[in-house]
């Protein structure tokens, strides 16, 4: 950090610290010149700071700000620097001066800026000058540095003892104060440099009705309803309503109730209203403009007369200079408004007239009293226009009857008088007995109740048939609700038929299906009655409840090697359906014709290399080996080769029945759950025959296909789940 | 760094040599520290103790001259503090750039005891005659300090609290305030004494005129006399004279001073720095007169108190020991009902409390 620097700007908290050290010889910054300021700015600003606190090192506060910092002495300590402050605002003594001065640049009040110190002020001169004492004006500031130790204030002006007004930001207990204070011959005087001379000023003068005031600032008096006047009393606006001098009272000119107002040598004081008092201004009365009582003008409105009058049914007088006082009328008196007269002089006391007081009522007589109307009640004979009633009287203000007697005495009769005359009305209703095997019936000697035969309700609706005799009512039968289904219970409730279903064993008619059961009042068949005789060559089935188990021919032929023919058999029969010799150069090998092995030891398949028959080689669906497609069919994928089969057993030989019900039901499977289990590489069904379907996919040898036809000694452990799928397949078929 | 410096200047008392008239006395030595007083705001450790006549017996006296009678004035030390905040000592701020503050007021009470309002310290030191000096707690920021004729003390804060306070005599405790924008004061900064007159608390304000603090009296131009018969306005009139007027009681609607008296000093009156009267008529004035060098700091410095008599004829002309230094005060000269004057005299080393009596 250069001190030396002629631009070098401190930090405020390094200054501080220098200020505290003291150090003489500095060079105090200098920076961009401050901006010519008047005293009454010095002043204005300087006017701002009492009241804030003393900072340490501060140079910052905001006019008007509530919060003014403060500033606590350490315990034990008096003051500063062993101190502490809070709050955003404060300043020390050179902070506030500095500020005041807005030296060494124009920095905001309330942005922190403390280029200078005691140090500077009273060693240097680089804004300011140190002028003497004695000629100390306002905008100064003395100031006082040594030994560490300084303190600086702002000039206000001396007294006759020679302390002086001042401005300072004293220290930590006292804050920024104004006030009077000694001085110590110590102190020296400082001056900023760059004091602006004050605004031109003008001597204040008129010009027509503008006024002109020491600061060449023009009014028109005009605008205010003035003229501008120029006497011993000086230069002002003056109302046009005054006079330029002395103390008067005055009307002013108001279309609705005029203004009163005082005026002091030309200016308008206290003006009212006098129509927010019920009153207008008026210069009638001597010696000088008052507020009147508008009740007490006369039209127009120029001069107050006396008199009463009556207002809002009260009696006022009104005196010769216009003030309006109560003057109530005697008791039992009103006041009154003498016809064709108004305002004062029209009112007088008198009775309060009745006029008409006739009520019209017989039963009150009429009367007047102070003025209102009575009607006292009286008791005499009247005639209240009803027919209807007897001896008619006044009570209570009204004429009333009594009732005329019209009483025949039949209880079952309704006794009225219809203008004058009685009628009996006959109510066969309170002759009710509430039975319902009686006749009710009014006449003239009472209520009678004859017996009848007719039907009747016992009131039991779930009863029906009953009937009346003697006059009493019979119980009929209980009423049917049997719906002749097994699956409900029927029950009669409040006369309606209830048939609630019910969990129950039941019949549904079919001899061939067993365990039926309800189910929502309806009877269904539990299960289809076994007819299985466990003989694939015999058809099972029920017929009207008895099994029946038809011999069967047909079907898949067994196929076998018969020498060196191809042979098959009719399962069922035992009979040979064919018989196919091999041709020339091939053998009869495990029901098929193959071509021997070149070295003779043994049959080959089509496939070099197999020791084994391929899938694809053994019979079609049709059970006929095709020799052609044994050769040289290539291995297809299983699925392909399914439907390649199937298509080559539509060509080769028609298909059996069995084969067609295996179409059918792999169709219909498809759509209760066997396609996906092929689909879940379970099985795939193809021609009549199951093979499993992961040959293809596993590259394991494919194992021999099992057949219905096939038996356990020939098919080995495929038999027992081909059965099962075979006798299922048969007790499907016949659901 | 302010226990260092006074240690150093406490060090360096003996031999210093700072003031002319008060050179001659050594500080006393402190013997016993009575028990702290239990007022809210506690004072700083009491001074020094032992017998510390507030009337200096103990101390041989000074003698000076009397320029116009000829005759002697003895002075009398009452006491010697250096610079600090232990005992012994006298507060005073003077570091960094802050109001250089030192003991702000005395009084003198009925029994003659002398009252010095340390308030660094916040402190009031008691000096009674042969008893040992004693302390009470007193607020930071008070500027006067009077005792009423009950002797009890009472401050003013004129510039932080602007309140006038009674303090017990014995701890400091506050027993009464007075705010003076209650009283109508409206700018309280502007106040220059607090000053006792008939048994009731006024504010002089401007050093012009006294309001009352406890009464609905009407303000009064100028100081009253001690003997009732003047209100007494001093004027500094440059550059080395001063005016003093006394208008008789009663006839303040004229303003026609009955009594106009002035006096021309051999240096120029910087301040006054106190106006009075005794019991027997004399009007008394102190002024501060300063001589400045070419570079507008003090050359040459006195304090000199001068007395009328009620014929207007100077009755005494006593020099006192001068201030010297920065440090602001409020109410250094007190003149007693019998016509001593005691002096607050502050130096670079501490302060020296002198009464001088004819």
């Amino acid at each position: 950090m250069n001190r030396s620097s002629p631009t070098l700007r401190f930090p405020s908290s390094w200054l501080v610290v220098c200020a505290a050290a003291a150090v003489a010889g500095w060079s105090p910054p200098v920076a961009a010149a401050p901006n010519p300021m008047t005293v009454q700015q010095i002043v204005d600003i300087a006017k701002t700071v009492p009241g804030f606190s003393y900072w340490w090192g501060g140079s910052k506060w905001k006019p008007g700000s509530p919060d003014k910092g403060k500033c606590t002495p350490n315990p034990g300590s008096s003051g500063c620097p062993q101190c502490s402050h809070s709050g955003p605002w404060g300043a020390d003594c050179s902070g506030f001066v500095g500020k005041a001065w807005q030296v060494d640049k124009p920095v905001a009040l309330d942005v922190a800026y403390h280029p200078y110190s005691t140090l500077h002020f009273t060693n240097n001169t680089t804004w300011w000058t140190h002028p003497p004492k004695a000629e100390a004006q306002l905008g100064d500031a003395f100031t006082y540095n040594k030994n560490g130790a300084g303190h600086i204030f702002l000039y206000e002006k001396g007294n006759v003892w020679g302390n002086v007004y001042a401005w300072e930001c004293k220290g930590c207990s006292y804050g920024c104060v104004y006030g009077l204070r000694s001085v110590s011959a110590d102190y020296i005087n400082a001056r900023r440099e760059l004091i602006q001379a004050p605004a031109p000023t003008c001597k204040k003068h008129c010009e027509g009705t503008k006024i002109v005031d020491e600061k060449c600032g023009v009014g028109d008096c005009a605008a205010f309803g003035a003229k501008c006047v120029d006497d011993s009393l000086g230069v002002r606006c003056v109302s046009v309503f005054c006079p330029a001098q002395g103390t008067t009272t005055t009307c002013l000119p108001d279309p609705k109730n005029g203004k009163i107002a005082t005026c002091v040598n030309g200016a308008l004081k206290d003006e009212a209203n006098c129509g927010a008092y019920g009153a207008i201004c008026s210069t009638a009365v001597p010696p000088k403009p008052k507020c009147v009582a508008a009740l007490c003008e006369d039209d127009p409105k120029v001069k107050p007369v006396a008199g009463d009058l009556c207002h809002q049914g009260k009696r006022l007088t009104c005196n010769a200079a216009g003030d309006l006082s109560d003057n109530p009328c005697p008791a039992g008196a009103m006041c009154l408004t003498t016809a064709g007269k108004t305002g004062p002089g029209s009112a007088t006391c008198g009775p309060k007239p009745c006029g008409a007081c006739d009520d019209g009522n017989p039963c009150t007589t009429d009367g007047c009293s102070n003025g209102a109307c009575t009607h006292v009640n009286n008791a005499a004979a009247c005639d209240d226009n009803n027919p209807c009633t007897t001896g008619d009287v006044c009570g209570g203000g009204a004429c009333k009857g009594k009732a005329k007697d019209c009483g025949d005495g039949v209880a079952c009769t309704a006794d009225t008088c219809n203008n004058g005359a009685c009628v009996h009305q006959a109510n066969p209703a309170a002759c009710n007995d509430a039975n319902p095997c009686t006749a009710d019936a009014c006449g003239s000697a009472g209520c009678q109740n004859k017996p009848t035969n007719g039907a009747c309700d016992d009131g039991d609706p779930c009863t029906a048939g009953g009937g009346c005799q003697n006059g009493v009512c019979k119980l009929g039968g209980v009423k049917n609700c049997d719906d002749d289904n097994a699956c409900t219970v029927d029950a009669c409730t409040a006369g309606q038929c209830t048939n609630a279903p019910v969990a129950a064993a039941c019949d549904d008619g079919d001899a061939c299906s067993v365990g039926d059961y309800c189910a929502a009042g309806v009877c269904l068949a539990g299960g289809v009655k076994p007819c299985s005789d466990g003989n694939p060559c015999t058809l099972d089935a029920c017929v009207d409840g008895a099994c029946v188990h038809s011999p069967t021919t047909g079907g898949e032929p067994l196929v076998a090697c018969d020498g060196n023919a191809v042979v098959k058999t009719d399962p069922c029969t035992g009979k040979v359906v064919s018989k196919k010799a091999c041709a020339t150069g091939l053998m009869c090998v495990e029901a098929a014709c193959v071509k021997p092995a070149p070295d003779g030891g043994g049959a080959t398949g089509p496939d070099a290399g197999a020791t084994a028959p391929d899938a694809d080689a053994k019979p079609d669906a049709g059970g006929k080996p095709d020799t052609a497609t044994a050769e040289v069919t290539p291995k297809p994928d299983t699925a392909a080769a399914t439907k390649d089969t199937v298509a080559s057993g539509s060509s080769d030989a028609a298909p059996s029945p069995r084969a067609e019900t295996a179409q059918v039901e792999t169709a219909a499977e498809s759509k209760s759950g066997f396609s996906a289990a092929a689909a879940d590489g379970g099985f795939v069904m193809a021609d009549s025959s199951v093979a499993p379907a992961s040959a293809g996919s596993t590259g394991n040898p494919p194992a021999p296909a099992p057949s219905c036809q096939s038996g356990p000694a020939s098919q080995g452990a495929g038999w027992a789940w081909l059965l099962a799928l075979c006798a299922l397949g048969l007790t499907r078929r016949r659901i | 760094m302010l226990q260092r410096r006074n240690a150093r200047a406490a060090a360096g008392w003996a031999v210093a040599t700072w003031a002319v008239a008060c050179t001659q006395a050594a500080p006393p030595e402190p013997v016993n520290r009575p028990a702290a007083p239990t007022g809210a705001e506690a004072p700083h450790a009491l001074p020094v103790a032992g017998p510390m006549p507030a009337r200096g017996s103990a101390v041989a006296p000074v003698v000076a001259t009397n320029p116009v009678q000829g005759g002697a004035w003895r002075r009398f030390e009452v006491a010697r503090l250096p610079w600090g905040s232990g005992p012994g000592q006298a507060g005073r701020v003077a570091e960094g750039d802050q109001n250089l503050e030192g003991p702000m007021a005395i009084d003198v009470s009925a029994d003659g005891s002398v009252w010095l309002l340390d308030q660094v310290n916040r402190r009031i030191l008691v000096f009674a005659d042969g008893q040992a000096p004693r302390a009470i707690a007193a607020p930071r920021t008070a500027q006067d300090l009077v005792v009423d004729g009950a002797g009890q003390p009472w401050t003013l804060d004129r510039l932080v609290d602007r309140q006038v306070r009674q303090l017990d005599a014995q701890t400091g405790q506050v027993a009464q305030t007075l705010d003076l924008a209650a009283a109508g004061v409206a700018e309280p900064g502007l106040s220059t004494a607090l000053w006792l007159h008939q048994g009731h608390l006024w504010l002089e304000l401007e050093n012009t005129h006294l309001v009352p603090l406890q009464s609905k009296s009407a303000a009064i131009k100028g100081r009253p006399s001690r003997d009732g018969h003047w209100l007494l306005s001093a004027l500094r009139v440059p550059p080395d004279k001063v005016a003093v007027a006394g208008v008789q009681v009663g006839q303040t609607e004229s303003g026609a001073p009955g009594v106009a008296l002035q006096h021309q000093f051999d240096l120029p009156v910087w301040a006054i720095a106190d106006l009075d009267s005794d019991a027997g008529g004399r009007v008394w004035l102190t002024a501060d007169l300063v001589r400045f060098g070419p570079d507008d700091r003090p050359a040459d410095r006195k304090r000199m108190a001068i007395a009328w008599t009620p014929q207007g004829k100077v009755a005494a002309q006593v020099a006192l020991c001068a201030p010297e230094g920065a440090e602001e005060q409020f109410r250094t000269v007190r003149i007693t009902t019998a016509g001593e004057i005691v002096n607050l005299c502050r130096g670079p080393l501490g302060i020296v409390v002198e009464r001088w009596a004819p």
